[in-house]
């Protein structure tokens, strides 16, 4: 009888139904990708957002030239929530940002700061925040226009560049968390440009890369390095920029023989410690590396074996200082990417509050940075 | 009905779960930072050290339901009173639950619907599972039981990659004790509502080893909560964890990228759910049988509906006042509210000791 | 007595032009053999009655020594006994008895050479194994016990005789094995079935339905069986059985979920192959009931769940459909339930139009004109395939018509519909019992040791003790050897 009452009243229920929450599959706009530029008068902000077309991307049906599988649209407004009303206020579908790729944000965009978009991320819960975030140079818009060759949407080529981990690979939950504890961070910065060989349907086509990685602090953008520096940056943050994809080092020698190798690391670590001194903190970065040797040319006619330790040591200090090179550089600009702060706070409370206020002045001018290599080459390849 | 010890650690394992597992972190991080643990543990502490107390009110008469006896240790009007209250905090709790969820699921995966649909669906749940029989509910958490413990696991996993080690010495570095000591308290009426299960006599006998398979289940679930506590500590950090509200959502949605994995998260709340049923289901037995118990077993055809009526008419309320209600829960007064009712076993216990010692001396 | 026996009798069977009224002189004394030749034995009729009679009369006259055998029971081959009244006398010639009836004796003697015309066993068409005995039960209720007692060799095995139904007198036994039966549905089941007042019974599940005090469950309390091992194993677990003449398949109680999804191939192959086939049997069976209702709760209310390419396809492959997915769902569903009973019912000739027919016309056609999306009929093409894997079929039929409702609460509530409808199912499948023993056992209550033969199959060897989900006296299985 029971199960009787319950059907009665799920039966009413029905009356009430409208299902509000219900949306088509095919009524629904995904947004793949999001960029934001500064917009043309100061104090607006500029949205993009880039979706896919399902109906032109039907796969097995009818192949052929239909037109872009993808589609964008952008809108300025005072905020970006005004901007994304004003987006969604133009498109005949509801925007669905649940499956997004990737975030882009313009050099000026970036320089003006972040704060509110980050905001807003944090507080869409469908927005997930595992997204990866990266800097365009110039307009975020235009990197859309990429022609993905390999991918079937740029939104994917974009992710994929930060899922393949050669620089960093920055999501919303760093920058977020990053932003927390009032510490640093780097995101991707996109090269962008045409690519004159190669022509599709008539017209050059775009190409995209990434050209280094854009400083944070502050949610402002505080400095731009270069690959070679970020690659080095990205091995000893090696926690917020995930593993580093096959980090390479060419080395050369003199004296005896002369020669050149180059080592690349299938396996890479970083770990960060402190400790504290009358002085002050000391903070140590400790690099690991598995190598294995891909190219070696000695005219002396020795095997790469017999110079592995000399390898080890040259590839060991050119480690070193690249990683000091470009740890110095952050400190110039004041940004605390490896978050060294944070390590203060969890390790020396005490010390850790009385510094806490100056502490980017304390980075850019005080802190002790010590850094150690240790690589070891697992194997020489197919030839000895 | 069979009766095993070791179900009611399975039973006691769901039905402290539900709440738990997704509420109290948020809460703790909040208040605590970085010595949440020292909390947890604290709070694991007295709640084992009020479930003693409770069993042995429960085991002076080990055969008669506490509501039945009770009577002869306080006199019948105080007894009448503490059972008065105890249904009121049963009603009151059952809408906390029925209003967390609703926030909970329908903020998430259902915008858009009206909160009193929720509501209802929610209540008819409550009311046939309640109506079920004590035994059946029981029995359900021994299969929610199996499916929980999988999807802990697989969601501990889950939130493994992303962790950061390093933070760990945090933990023993950062000290204040009053603050340890306040909030010890706090996660003690999480864990201590033991005063429910003087209800399981006389299905189950209260004996030494149905005692220390409940104490078991503290250990079991502290070590979870921990666990879950480290986990969002480490996966977001004290000040961007008390900014979220569901941490474990966005631990779980943030663990991959565009990957299966990382979607799954309707699907481990769904199985958390039915734990969140269970719960508000025995809430709602244990408010039945005061309920029969203060109306002398009058009524019992319509006092289910009743009584499931009240907490959604609550939950309807607070859905009006959102701002009210998330006062509420997080508010002082609360925490002395909880304590009281769970302290009641304690009343009975102190009064019974009295009365041993008084009686003696009467003669 | 104004009329005599006989004439009563002709009476009483007065439009039935099928009876013989075989007239025979003995030693100048007339006598009557009233028989209805279709349904007697007619050798036997011949061999043992007709001829030995005519000897007889052939033979030196003696009527008192023959009426001394006569009250004896030894003047024929076959048992005889005595009629106690015409009534019955009648009862007796309708059900394949023969009569012999004397002028002036006041008694009737009746033989019982009841011969009906039965199938030879065969194979079992519903509950097919590969490995393993394939004989199942026919109509005729002898041959089905015998087939049992084949299996069965021991004196516990006892076989309770009911004669049910007003006009069907039909012959009901209830079997169990003395000292493993728990008492208490013994009685319970003996006492309902004493209180049986209908017209008759034409098969065994109406019988079900008066024992059970579960009269509205969708869940079936019973199983069915026609496989003569399968009623061997249960009734040597502790369950009882119930065959009824007419019917070729017992009726097997109490019961529980997984023994409905479990079917005797597991126990034939090795216990590897016997536990993944069970595997893969639950998780199809739960395929059956939720992926309907999970595709279009999902699609419509939750699309964060579905990965980007998946989205792309799906979002891709509805874009011109006019229906909602609720109405594409339910469309497609009722054409599938709709083409599945008519396989049922259709005559073998024409059998094969009817699936060319539903392949072509659901799967290719409907696709290519827009009706329904091509994910949609995956999902239902694979929900139909898994609902056949249930080996029983009370269970698919419930499972068939729950996931209509689940179907419907998923797509009006999504997730949320989707959960609290299984909440629901599951506390009633926990509360359900059948005859006493908990509907759910051993999953809920968690009862481990009968877990070595529900998910997978320990290896025979180790399955040493009865489950305690059938009967409360369990005991070893393990016999001393003598």
């Amino acid at each position: 009888m029971k199960l009787l009452k319950i059907a009665v009243s799920v039966l009413l229920l029905l009356n009430l139904t409208g299902c509000w929450s219900r949306v088509e599959l095919d009524e629904l706009t995904f947004i793949f990708g999001m960029y934001v530029d500064a917009g043309e008068d100061p104090g607006t902000v500029e949205v993009s957002i880039s979706a896919p077309l399902p109906n032109r991307l039907q796969t097995g049906t009818t192949g052929g030239e239909k037109g872009k599988g993808y589609s964008m649209v952008s809108k300025t407004a005072k905020n970006i929530t005004d901007a994304v009303i004003l987006i969604q206020k133009d498109l005949s579908r509801r925007l669905e940002i649940s499956h997004i790729k990737a975030v882009v944000i313009g050099k000026e965009y970036a320089a003006q700061g972040i704060s509110e978009l980050l905001d807003w991320f944090k507080r869409q819960p469908e927005f997930p925040l595992g997204t990866y975030i990266m800097g365009a140079p110039g307009k975020a818009k235009e990197i859309a226009e990429l022609s993905p060759i390999f991918e079937q949407l740029p939104d994917q080529v974009l992710m994929n560049f930060s899922k393949g981990n050669m620089i960093f690979a920055t999501t919303v939950k760093d920058c977020v968390l990053a932003e927390s504890y009032s510490m640093g961070y780097a995101m991707n910065y996109l090269s962008f440009g045409t690519n004159p060989e190669q022509e599709e349907q008539g017209k050059p086509v775009k190409w995209a890369g990434i050209q280094g990685v854009m400083l944070f602090q502050e949610s402002a953008m505080k400095r731009i390095l270069g690959v070679e520096d970020s690659r080095a940056l990205s091995w000893a943050a090696g926690h917020f920029a995930g593993q580093l994809t096959l980090p390479l080092y060419t080395v050369k020698w003199e004296g005896d023989s002369e020669g050149t190798a180059s080592a690349l690391f299938y396996g890479n670590s970083a770990s960060r410690s402190m400790k504290m001194t009358r002085e002050g903190p000391i903070f140590y970065v400790k690099l690991k590396g598995r190598a294995s040797i891909t190219y070696f040319r000695d005219n002396a006619g020795k095997s790469a074996r017999e110079m592995s330790g000399l390898i080890t040591k040259k590839v060991q200090e050119k480690l070193k200082t690249d990683i000091e090179q470009s740890l110095r550089k952050t400190q110039e600009a004041g940004v605390d990417v490896l978050q060294l702060g944070v390590l203060m706070e969890w390790n020396a409370p005490e010390e850790w509050r009385k510094l806490k206020e100056r502490w980017i002045d304390y980075y850019k001018q005080q802190a002790r940075i010590v850094v150690t290599a240790q690589i070891n080459i697992d194997e020489f390849g197919a030839i000895k | 009905m069979r009766t095993t010890n070791w179900q009611m650690f399975r039973f006691s394992y769901v039905y402290f779960n539900a709440h738990t597992s997704i509420f109290l972190i948020p809460a703790l991080i909040t208040t605590s930072h970085y010595q949440g643990w020292v909390a947890i543990l604290g709070g694991s502490v007295l709640s084992i050290m009020l479930l003693v107390v409770t069993f042995l009110v429960g085991r002076l008469k080990a055969n008669q339901a506490w509501i039945d006896f009770g009577m002869q240790i306080m006199g019948k009007w105080l007894h009448r009173l503490m059972v008065m209250l105890l249904l009121s905090w049963c009603l009151y709790y059952a809408s906390y639950d029925i209003e967390n969820f609703v926030l909970f699921f329908g903020s998430n995966y259902l915008r858009g619907t009206p909160h009193v649909v929720i509501q209802v669906i929610i209540g008819l749940v409550i009311v046939y599972t309640a109506s079920l029989g004590f035994a059946t509910i029981v029995y359900m958490s021994d299969g929610i039981f199996l499916i929980l413990i999988g999807t802990t696991l697989f969601a501990t996993n889950l939130f493994l990659p992303n962790a950061d080690f390093a933070m760990m010495p945090a933990f023993l570095h950062v000290h204040d004790w009053p603050l340890a000591f306040k909030d010890s308290i706090t996660v003690a009426t999480w864990f201590a509502q033991w005063v429910l299960f003087l209800f399981v006599a006389p299905d189950l006998k209260m004996n030494n080893k149905m005692l220390k398979k409940l104490i078991e289940v503290e250990i079991v679930i502290t070590v979870i909560v921990l666990v879950g506590w480290i986990m969002t500590m480490l996966n977001f950090g004290p000040y961007l964890g008390q900014e979220l509200v569901y941490p474990f959502l966005e631990m779980v949605r943030s663990s991959s990228h565009d990957d299966i994995l990382g979607k799954m998260d309707p699907i481990l709340i769904g199985i958390w759910s039915s734990s969140m049923f269970i719960h508000s289901a025995f809430l709602i037995h244990v408010a039945y049988r005061c309920a029969l118990h203060l109306t002398n077993q009058r009524g019992k055809k319509f006092m289910l509906p009743l009584l499931t009526l009240i907490p959604v008419a609550i939950a309807y309320i607070y859905s009006h006042y959102v701002t009210v209600y998330l006062e509420h829960t997080t508010s002082d007064d609360n925490i002395i509210y909880w304590l009281i009712i769970e302290c009641i076993p304690v009343y009975y216990a102190v009064t019974a000791y009295i009365r041993s010692k008084l009686r003696p001396a009467a003669k | 007595m104004a009329e005599s026996i006989l004439d009563r009798i002709k009476k009483e069977l007065a439009g039935c032009s099928d009876a013989v009224y075989q007239s025979i002189n003995l030693y100048g004394h007339a006598c009557v053999l009233i028989y209805i030749p279709s349904i007697v034995d007619m050798n036997s009729l011949q061999q043992f009655i007709t001829l030995p009679l005519k000897n007889e009369a052939n033979g030196n006259p003696d009527w008192e020594r023959f009426l001394e055998r006569l009250d004896h029971g030894s003047a024929f081959a076959v048992p005889y006994h005595k009629a106690p009244d015409t009534d019955r006398a009648v009862e007796l010639v309708v059900s394949g008895n023969a009569l012999l009836c004397f002028e002036e004796l006041p008694c009737i003697y009746h033989f019982q050479i009841t011969q009906y015309s039965k199938r030879s066993v065969s194979e079992s068409q519903n509950e097919l194994v590969v490995v393993g005995p394939q004989e199942a039960f026919i109509e005729d209720i002898n041959t089905n016990l015998s087939l049992l007692r084949h299996k069965i060799k021991h004196a516990d095995l006892k076989t309770l005789h009911f004669s049910i139904g007003e006009f069907t007198k039909t012959d009901v036994y209830l079997v169990y094995i003395e000292g493993l039966y728990e008492p208490a549905i013994l009685e319970e089941i003996k006492t309902k079935l004493q209180n049986i007042a209908m017209d008759g019974a034409l098969g065994i599940s109406v019988l079900g339905e008066y024992v059970t005090k579960e009269r509205f469950s969708l869940f079936p309390v019973f199983q069915y069986t026609e496989r003569p091992d399968s009623v061997a194993a249960s009734l040597m677990e502790g369950r009882i059985g119930l065959l009824m003449d007419g019917t070729p398949s017992a009726l097997l109680t109490p019961v529980t979920f997984m023994t409905l999804l479990q079917s005797s191939e597991d126990y034939y192959q090795n216990f590897y192959g016997g536990s993944w086939i069970r595997l893969v049997r639950l998780l199809f069976a739960i395929i059956s009931l939720l992926l309907p209702s999970l595709y279009v709760a999902i699609t419509t209310f939750h699309s964060q769940i579905i990965p980007s390419d998946l989205l792309l396809t799906i979002a891709a492959a509805r874009e011109n459909i006019p229906f909602s997915a609720l109405t594409e769902a339910l469309i497609m569903e009722l054409t599938f339930e709709a083409l599945r009973e008519a396989g049922t019912r259709i005559p073998k000739p024409v059998g094969q139009t009817v699936s060319i027919i539903g392949g072509i016309v659901i799967g290719q056609a409907a696709v290519q004109a827009g009706i329904v999306s091509a994910p949609m009929v995956i999902v239902v093409s694979i929900t139909g395939i898994a609902s056949y894997i249930i080996p029983h079929l009370e269970l698919g039929l419930t499972f068939r018509l729950l996931r209509f409702v689940l179907l419907i609460l998923g797509g009006m509530f999504g997730l949320l519909g989707v959960i609290v409808a299984v909440f629901i199912i599951y506390g009633h499948l926990t509360h359900l019992q059948s005859f006493g023993k908990p509907f759910m056992q051993p999953i809920a209550p968690l009862v481990l040791e009968d877990w070595k033969d529900t998910f997978a199959r320990v290896p025979a060897p180790y399955m040493n003790k009865r489950s305690t989900s059938f009967t409360s006296r369990s005991n070893d299985r393990r016999q001393k050897k003598k």
